[in-house]
């Protein structure tokens, strides 16, 4: 086990704001060392989100609704957190149709989110999108060839996608191009591997479109498709006749081709571009671990049965790892107050107690804005915070009193633990490709490939899926939905109940309380509340904080270092959005201080 | 010619709901025929399929441009991206910005493409409403609207 290296703020003041290619804002301030080592990291919320107040006195049916709409990217699993928080306190037991339904809609999200995530947000923190233009064609083609037989790889092809990359940068349109670092010293892909990359970073974007068809099918509409508390709201009918947009034998077939396409996108273009670039980036398994070598959680996703959440009965195993232990998995209960809480110490945030956690079921979201003395503010702006007193709109989650990291790399360092069979062939099957050991996982690469194997994975289990879904169906069950407890007659006056999900990002948990059949209580805790916590009571460093210590930078100016530490957990703060002035602030701000 | 009306930005957060929500009214009005209305909450690079489903494409966004609140702004092709170059031009600048260029570079631009922009005055009240003149602005903008679709 590893120790956190103790955070010096004597060095030179970094400021990055905001962190670009994610989804919301995210600001990171750092020092380094005279030797340009990042020896403190302070992460930073700077956005408000208070989704828990907006939910007091509603319709708990109606939760689900509001959940989706604040993030504007992982909205499905913000709803499916929130039907299972209502389902768990008011005893409600879904039928199998709908838990296999709400499987493939969570696969398919995973599926496409890394996928998204990999090729467009986060690639271009290895690719030169520049070098790519002096590639030669035909040694890309032999290069891509040697590495995978997907049919897209003729010189001819590379050569268009060349010429339609200079012509777009060339006619000043630089979109997602803007703000690379292009030409920093950090970047070692040989000139053909970046037009490989870039030309399937092309073929991700149009492969994307295809994979959220999923979501019509079952959920009527993207991009916000549409749930409900006892199950599923479509109707399933295989012999044609009935409702219109009712679940046919056409639409699964449709579904079953998208999943068998996004097997083959996954397994002959991400797995193997992934591998390929991190084979010229093994000097990042060196960094960017923080604590993934010590702290990880899931609470488990994709039950094979409905309504049962015992460990064997999850596709991808619930559990924590506490001191890099992996010979025991700590069970986790999100309903025990002594498993969960949440600190406000660095927060922005108020509780009548400071000092003491609360359990989501207490959870207060009362804003507080108050900088520490080495705290400036120029006119609204936020010129730099002070990390030994409240910095972050961002709480501060802990298990059993630990930071956690939580996301791909905890739920397959997880798995592995438990000895999951699928989950150890990937991953040994990469780690032998790469000829790396096992600990390399505990780092900025490791994180990267986890996401790509997971994405392998959730693909594999996506074409199972369907196939099961298909089997029960012709088994003769077509019920998608349990209407026993809809009336709020039939609630007791109070109930508490707790929502668990795997998102792609990590561990979301949604706790409800009814009182009278209303929400007298909502939280949520995020899976970006874990990995970009501040500090606590306890002065403990966050994840991500964790994860930046340590690494060297090339240039402070260009901080290609740290986005790509922090791109590996995919941030999320979507719930945010920023405003920025008429005059035009500058996009992105590096300040050296 | 297939047609799409894409309102984008968060419900929750006050003004910067506009886009939704005049996207809720022009459902309610019933005159833009054919074209598909759609609410995109702010997806960004995620409404992808959508902006390259039709041949002509408007979107309806909340911007800060410093004008009266409520004020509208109509912005057609390259006066979209143009503008957002030189300085942000709605609050999902970055995200609409990539969505758009996303687009071009699969070279699935739509064939006409639109920006109905409002003034907004405040982002910041979450689970507020729209303020009054932005609320009081929806008529007008849902006209321009159908106009730029008729």
């Amino acid at each position: 086990m590893t120790v956190l290296p103790t955070p010096d703020a004597s060095g030179r003041r970094v400021i990055i704001d905001p962190i670009t290619r994610i989804e919301g804002h995210l600001r990171i301030e750092i020092n380094v060392d005279d030797r340009n080592v990042i020896r403190n990291a302070v992460s930073v919320g700077t956005m408000w989100r208070g989704l828990e107040n907006i939910l007091k006195d509603r319709d708990p049916r109606d939760a689900w609704a509001f959940a989706q709409r604040v993030c504007g990217v992982c909205t499905g699993i913000h709803a499916l957190a929130s039907l299972r928080s209502v389902e768990d306190a008011l005893a409600i037991k879904i039928p199998e149709n709908a838990n296999l339904i709400r499987n493939i809609m969570t696969l398919t999200l995973y599926a496409q989110d890394h996928l998204v995530h990999f090729y467009h947000l986060h690639a271009l923190d290895w690719v030169d999108v520049v070098s790519a233009l002096r590639a030669d064609p035909a040694a890309t083609s032999t290069l891509a060839q040697s590495i995978s037989s997907w049919p897209k790889s003729s010189p001819g092809y590379f050569k268009d996608i060349q010429a339609r990359i200079a012509k777009f940068v060339g006619s000043g349109q630089l979109g997602p191009f803007r703000n690379g670092y292009w030409g920093h010293p950090g970047y070692k892909l040989p000139a053909e591997a970046n037009l490989m990359a870039v030309a399937h970073y092309l073929e991700a974007l149009e492969f994307q479109r295809e994979m959220v068809k999923i979501h019509t099918v079952f959920g009527g509409k993207n991009p916000h498709p549409h749930w409900v508390v006892g199950g599923v709201p479509s109707a399933i009918n295989v012999h044609n006749t009935g409702a219109v947009g009712a679940i046919n034998m056409e639409r699964l077939n449709l579904v079953v081709e998208i999943a068998r396409r996004t097997q083959e996108f996954i397994t002959q273009v991400y797995v193997p571009d992934l591998l390929t670039i991190a084979s010229f980036y093994k000097d990042w398994v060196q960094w960017g671990g923080g604590l993934s070598s010590m702290n990880l959680m899931s609470y488990g996703e994709f039950p094979g049965r409905a309504n049962d959440t015992s460990n064997d009965n999850m596709g991808m195993p619930r559990g924590a790892i506490i001191g890099g232990d992996l010979s025991r998995i700590h069970e986790v209960d999100l309903k025990d107050p002594s498993h969960i809480q949440e600190f406000v110490d660095h927060s922005w945030y108020k509780y009548p107690d400071e000092g003491k956690g609360l359990h989501p079921f207490d959870g207060i979201t009362e804003c507080d804005f108050r900088l520490g003395p080495a705290g400036k503010i120029d006119k609204d702006f936020l010129t730099q915070v002070d990390e030994t007193a409240k910095y972050s709109y961002v709480k501060a989650p802990r298990f059993k009193g630990e930071a956690m990291e939580v996301g791909p790399l905890a739920r397959l360092v997880i798995g592995y633990a438990a000895g999951r069979a699928d989950i150890r062939q990937l991953v040994d099957g990469a780690l032998k490709k790469l000829d790396v050991p096992l600990s390399a996982l505990f780092s900025t690469l490791g994180r990267t490939a986890a996401r790509g194997l997971e994405a392998q994975w959730a693909a594999d289990r996506l074409v199972t899926t369907v196939n099961d879904l298909i089997a029960n169906i012709r088994n003769g069950d077509i019920n998608t939905c349990a209407t026993e407890k809809w009336e709020p007659s039939s609630w007791p006056a109070t109930a508490k109940g707790a929502g668990y999900c795997e998102a792609p990002r990590g561990a979301l948990g949604h706790w409800v309380v009814i009182k009278d059949g209303r929400i007298a209580n909502y939280q949520c805790v995020v899976p970006t509340t874990w990995n970009a916590s501040p500090r606590d009571a306890k002065g403990k460093i966050g994840t991500y904080e964790a994860a930046l210590m340590g690494t060297p930078m090339a240039d402070p100016s260009r901080p290609l270092e740290v986005l790509r530490t922090i791109h590996s957990f995919d941030p999320c703060l979507a719930c945010a959005t920023h405003l920025y002035g008429p005059d035009g602030e500058p996009i992105v701000d590096v300040k050296v201080v | 010619m297939t047609t799409l009306i894409l309102g984008v930005g968060n419900l929750l957060w006050a003004d910067e709901g506009v886009g939704p929500r005049l996207i809720e009214l022009l459902r309610q009005r019933g005159r833009t025929g054919d074209a598909e209305l759609v609410d995109g909450g702010t997806q960004g690079l995620y409404l992808l399929p959508l902006l390259t489903s039709a041949e002509q494409v408007v979107l309806l966004d909340a911007v800060d441009l410093g004008r009266a609140p409520g004020d509208i702004v109509v912005l057609e092709g390259e006066g979209i991206s143009s503008l957002g170059q030189g300085r942000p031009l709605s609050l999902h600048q970055s995200s609409l910005h990539d969505l758009l260029a996303a687009a071009a570079l699969i070279g699935q631009t739509p064939a006409r493409l639109g920006l109905i922009g409002i003034q907004i005055a405040d982002t910041s009240t979450w689970g507020a409403g729209l303020t009054p003149n932005v609320e009081a602005a929806l008529p007008k903008a849902a006209v321009m609207v159908e106009q730029w679709v008729g």
